[in-house]
């Protein structure tokens, strides 16, 4: 026996060694890792070129040559952990074999990844720098795009790798496809007709919710959820715009925001209907809104029944009591006289 | 072919032919196996080896105290790792011989 001693490096080792068995029984871990020390003094001693081994591997070695079984723990490393995952999942694929086709599929579509991931990553970093919002960049960026994708297509092809580069490239992937969906949402919205009042109505009401979704117009704390004007002399409008005291839209809808076809019965779901104004947008405070049919789409939501058109609410009565004093100029707008139409405009009020 | 693939099928009945000679601690396993020709063989093979034919019950385990150094922990073959080195040679020598002759009447 050569007269050997035990290293701090050695030490080091085998309690990593030890930690990576830690799912073990303690004895079992015990007998097995028993002597460790003096025997990889010993081998070291004899031949001192040797390196040691990652002991991760070496307990996985071990492990497996011992014939015990390879198990997971939350006290190992997250990234053998993580791996063993990948290892599970891998194997599951390949059991089956309509998962094994698509994932063969999927891998031969892999350098596309890498163009796209390099070109998301100069998006994500073009928009730090306030540099790039549609969905091509200026020449800069372009160059910068470029190189990116250089860089990613190496890695993709293993030309590049290093052991510290595996989690960043974990993280890379998923932040380059969040980076993805943003861009492609992005562009399709800016073709999107709609998108400024949806938008529009959609920011308010995050920006009224706050701890409670406040949006829309409230009636002693009861959601309205339509309006229906009636003239001095008592008789239904149709087609009146309403405002708020500060300009804004009084909308008691927002795209997408839906209700009961029918109050009475409420079997079926109907989508309130914007209308449209010469300015371009589709707004919601043309009173009464209308309601269209809905069915719910492949994706689960709402959508209107094709060819269904807008149907008016039934009205809450079919006459108002008159305005004193301003039943007849009302009537008709034409003729109204600049004297008593000043006593229903709410300009005046 | 990977020598080491080879290997994992047959680092058991190594591991009893070496410790059939004489007694031996885990890295003096290893150092025999080694210096008798399997220079690819992994010390954590070997020891987890060790360790799975003593649970099996084909070695016997004894600590010997060192008055330097770590104690050691000693393997010595018994009998029923004797029969099961006995039947492994018979397997391997049959299936050494099957797999010379077919290889040497694909090469002809």
């Amino acid at each position: 026996m050569n007269a050997s001693t035990i290293t701090p490096e050695i030490a080091a080792f085998a309690t990593a060694v030890r930690a990576a068995l830690s799912d073990l029984p303690a004895d079992e871990r015990d007998e097995l890792t028993d002597g460790l020390e003096a025997d990889l003094a010993e081998a070291y001693a004899e031949d001192l070129r040797r390196e040691l081994p990652d002991p991760g591997e070496y307990a996985a070695e071990l492990r497996t040559a011992a014939g015990l079984p390879v198990q997971e723990s939350k006290r190992r490393g997250f990234s053998e952990a993580w791996r063993g995952s990948v290892r599970d999942v891998r194997s599951a694929i390949d059991r089956h074999p309509a998962l094994s086709a698509t994932a063969d599929f999927l891998k031969t579509l892999r350098p596309a990844w890498w163009v796209a991931r390099g070109w998301a990553a100069t998006y994500v970093v073009a928009q730090v720098f306030g540099g790039w919002w549609g969905l091509l960049p200026g020449l800069p960026w372009f160059l910068v795009a470029i190189a990116a994708i250089v860089l990613s297509v190496q890695i993709g092809r293993g030309r590049w790798t290093f052991r510290w580069l595996t989690p960043l490239v974990v993280v890379g992937n998923v932040v380059a496809a969040i980076a993805l969906v943003v861009m492609i949402d992005h562009s399709a919205n800016g073709g999107y007709v709609y998108g400024s009042s949806f938008d529009e109505g959609y920011q308010q009401g995050m920006l009224d919710s706050g701890t409670q979704d406040l949006t829309g117009v409230y009636l002693d704390g009861q959601a309205v959820t339509n309006i229906f004007p009636y003239d001095a002399s008592g008789k239904p409008l149709k087609d009146v715009q309403l405002y708020s005291e500060n300009g804004r839209r009084l909308s008691t809808a927002v795209a997408g925001g839906n209700g009961c076809l029918d109050e009475s019965t409420c079997d079926e779901y109907g989508l309130w209907v914007s209308r449209a104004l010469t300015s371009g947008l589709a707004v919601f405070n043309v009173y009464p809104l209308q309601m269209v049919q809905t069915e719910t789409d492949e994706m689960g939501a709402d959508v209107p029944v094709e060819g269904a058109e807008p149907i008016d609410k039934p009205l809450p009565f079919p006459l108002a009591p008159a305005v004193v004093g301003a039943e007849s100029d009302t009537q008709d707008g034409a003729k109204a006289d600049p004297k008593s139409e000043s006593k229903v405009s709410p300009d005046n009020d | 072919m990977d020598a080491t693939q080879l290997l994992k099928g047959v680092l058991d009945v190594a591991v009893l032919a070496v410790v059939e000679d004489e007694d031996g601690y885990g890295y003096d396993v290893v150092r025999r196996l080694r210096a008798s020709g399997l220079e690819e063989v992994g010390d954590a093979s070997v020891y987890g080896t060790l360790r799975r034919l003593y649970t099996a019950g084909a070695l016997t385990s004894y600590v010997v105290p060192s008055e330097e150094g770590p104690h050691r922990k000693y393997y010595g073959i018994n009998d029923q790792g004797r029969t099961m080195l006995e039947l492994q040679r018979k397997v391997w020598t049959e299936f050494a011989t099957t797999m010379n002759t077919l290889l040497k009447g694909a090469a002809a």
